[in-house]
């Protein structure tokens, strides 16, 4: 393989590759502001100014190729001091508004700023100024001030999202961003140009001075909005999710996400109508219960009718460990047939970059995790059907809003005669509901998805039930939660009385005689690894964070 | 206002198209051709080339707001334009700038309300060596100085 040195290591790399390519494939940051491995070179920064041996001028490692033997260096004298000049060059219009910059803490020109810069301005003129706050679309907001004309949202528009929404404007000290009158950045991906500006310039309308990025923790984790499962990092302050951001999985969603995803999946777990606690309804309305009452009730219950009168619907929104248990205790605990789960597709509402028409996260792995109807079992339509005829008169249903999916389903769902469910916020399922355990959500607990294309991916825990603790259960911690006390604003934070449907259901069984063992969804997966073969040899630590694809060929024949 | 080329001058514009192995460079000329048709470049004019030269709109409004020469709203009959780059500036540039400026009563890119003058402050012109100069539409005037500069409005009808 061909090599060059790099600051005196050797570097292999592909022909064609650049050497900032190269270096960041092992690696190795080279300062970049207009570079990005998603996109077209454009080469208009110039912070990336190396200096490259036998070469009689300083080039820049973003457009220029690696070659055999080539003697680079990124920090030699020469280099360093063009790099100074890039960076002084950059900040002579800069309006330095750091203290109220959204991006301050994770901006690459500050960061360059503190290593490259000397530090103090030669500019004594009066700055350029320009817009401050421009509304691009309806998510983004644009200051002129700030930009520092890399293009690199520009390009996005064209070569990812598809649409040529932005351009440059004017020239020189005037040179700015915009679209052309009357129209707007409206792409469904437009969010991703905030993630991508490697300045404060360009940010969201949603998150705009909502926290500093320091005093969030942030939480490896999936969304929840398709059955795409893009890769995201959750920032929480207080205990409460504040933005999603996506994070870099070329298999499944590269380094974007969409703004259907990034903004309206976790406004529900902040929401003020969570079900805090388990409820049971007395005369007609639910009133809040303790645990052993609930299970104690529905116990009880559900001892009292026949197998073929109850149905169990798991769901797309759990995930796979929460309905291999709950399929375990369909089957096995209440002895039934009628398992299955309502699928959430929207035809025609996915498109071929990432959204997808199945809305829901886990379709795939609910199958896989056993929910399906048994030898002469009925499936979702001849369940509600049946429930509708009073053939079926008590429905188990968990993390799933059916009244959502078909207004009509509420009154079927009124001739139930005992209506168990496990849900994460009040909504008009669970109005008909006579027990409602409170669900944590998915950004509550651990536990797999499984996406469209087979590939299974780790949900993490970012915000804490009332039975969790951030430090003591290994959660990632914000400056805030490491040094705040309880006496601190940010140390009151809101926690949910609510448990995974894996531990609910546990209890249940226990309730009911038979002994379920599981202190964790861990444990759940590694028996799902024995008696699932696509799930062989796999555990929680080979997931990892970024998933690990199933054999599909096989996949294909589980469709049931 | 919709706009479309006249039949002579999409003649014009075909041309400049196969001066190129693509499209998208003949953006110039042609934006140069409407203007001469149009005076000015409008929002319609750039619909109209983005879907001759099928381009997006966005790109031709790039090139149309990065060079001066392109007119962004209607401008006057005469449009003057007054160099007050180094050469110009020190020979007296300014001064005829604040003359015109004085002179009409309008400013930079400023139209009469007869539409009969609009004025602009214009980098280098390429003519150093005659420096200070004006121009007036497409013909320059110059070795000039204040009255020269103020003789020559008064003759404009
Ligand atoms: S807005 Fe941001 S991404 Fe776009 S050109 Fe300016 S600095 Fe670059
Ligand atoms: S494409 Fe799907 S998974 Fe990805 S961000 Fe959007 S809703 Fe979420
Ligand atoms: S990163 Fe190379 S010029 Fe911008």
């Amino acid at each position: 393989m061909p090599h060059f040195i790099l600051d005196g290591k050797e570097i292999q790399f592909i022909q064609g590759q650049t050497i900032i390519e190269a270096a960041a494939k092992v690696g190795i940051d080279i300062p970049h502001f207009c570079w990005h491995p998603s996109l077209t070179v454009s080469g208009n920064c110039r912070v990336c100014l190396v200096e490259i041996e036998k070469m009689p001028k300083l080039a820049i490692a973003c457009s220029t190729l690696a070659s055999d033997g080539m003697v680079v260096n990124t920090n030699s004298v020469k280099a360093l001091s063009a790099r100074n000049a890039v960076m002084e060059f950059l900040l002579i219009n800069h309006p330095l508004d750091c203290p109220i910059c959204d991006e301050a803490g994770e901006c690459k020109l500050q960061d360059y700023a503190f290593d490259h810069s000397v530090g103090e301005s030669r500019f004594v003129e009066n700055k350029v100024h320009k817009e401050k706050r421009v509304s691009l679309g309806t998510h983004v907001m644009f200051d002129g001030e700030r930009c520092i004309s890399c293009s690199r949202c520009i390009r996005f528009c064209d070569e990812i999202a598809g649409v040529n929404e932005l351009t440059f404007i004017n020239r020189g000290d005037k040179v700015t961003i915009d679209t052309f009158p009357g129209k707007e950045l409206s792409n469904p991906y437009s969010l991703c140009v905030t993630d991508i500006c490697p300045v404060g310039a360009l940010t969201s309308k949603d998150f705009r001075f909502k926290s500093r990025v320091w005093d969030m923790s942030s939480t490896k984790t999936i969304c929840s909005g398709c059955s795409r499962g893009c890769n995201v990092e959750m920032w929480v302050r207080n205990n409460e999710i504040l933005r999603l951001t996506p994070r870099y999985n070329e298999e499944v969603n590269s380094y974007w996400m969409c703004d259907e995803g990034r903004l309206n999946t976790f406004k529900s777990v902040n929401a003020d109508i969570r079900v805090n606690g388990p409820h049971i309804k007395r005369d007609g309305t639910l009133v809040k219960a303790g645990w052993d009452e609930v299970f104690a009730l529905a116990t009880s219950e559900l001892k009292s009718y026949n197998k073929s009168e109850i149905a169990v619907l798991g769901s797309a929104f759990a995930t796979c460990e929460e309905n291999f248990v709950l399929a375990k205790f369909a089957k096995s605990v209440l002895g039934i047939k009628n398992i299955d789960f309502a699928k959430h597709e929207k035809p025609n509402s996915g498109d071929d970059i990432l959204i997808r028409d199945d809305k829901s996260p886990n379709s795939f792995g609910a199958e896989l995790a056993g929910i399906h109807p048994l030898k002469d079992g009925l499936n979702f339509q001849n369940i509600m059907r049946a429930i509708d005829e009073k053939k079926i008169k008590a429905l188990y249903l968990v993390e799933d809003d059916l009244v959502s999916l078909d207004e009509d389903y509420k009154k079927i769902l009124s001739k139930l005669e005992l209506f168990i469910v496990h849900s994460s916020n009040f909504n008009s399922t669970t109005e008909l509901a006579d027990i409602v355990f409170p669900a944590a959500t998915y950004a509550e607990k651990n536990g797999t998805w499984i996406n469209f294309q087979g590939r299974i991916q780790k949900l993490l825990p970012a915000v804490m039930t009332v039975e969790m603790d951030r430090s003591l259960d290994g959660m990632a911690m914000s400056r805030l939660d490491k040094f705040g006390t309880e006496f601190d604003r940010w140390g009151k934070s809101k926690k949910m009385n609510a448990r995974p449907i894996w531990k609910i259901i546990t209890s249940l069984a226990n309730a009911l005689g038979t002994k379920y063992k599981y202190q964790t969804s861990e444990e759940i997966f590694d028996e799902m690894s024995k008696t699932i073969d696509l799930f062989k040899g796999l555990d929680y630590q080979r997931v990892g964070e970024l998933g690990v694809k199933l054999n599909v060929t096989t996949l294909a024949k589980v469709k049931v | 206002m919709e706009f479309k080329f006249t039949t002579e001058n999409i003649e014009k514009v075909n041309k400049e198209i196969s001066k190129y192995p693509t499209k998208l460079p003949a953006v110039m000329g042609i934006l140069y051709i409407a203007q001469e048709q149009n005076g000015w470049i409008s929002m319609e004019v750039i619909k109209e080339i983005s879907n001759i030269l099928e381009v997006t709109e966005e790109e031709v409004f790039g090139v149309v707001t990065f060079y001066t020469m392109y007119h962004q709203k209607p401008m006057g009959k005469y449009h003057i334009q007054v160099c007050t780059n180094v050469s110009c500036m020190l020979r007296g540039g300014y001064e005829i700038w604040n003359s015109m400026k004085d002179k009409i009563g309008i400013g930079n890119l400023g139209v009469t309300e007869d539409q009969k003058f609009s004025l602009e402050e214009v980098e280098c012109m390429g003519s150093c060596g005659t420096a200070p100069m004006l121009a007036i539409n497409e013909d320059y005037y110059e070795n000039l100085d204040k009255e020269k500069a103020l003789q020559i409005i008064e003759s404009l009808k």
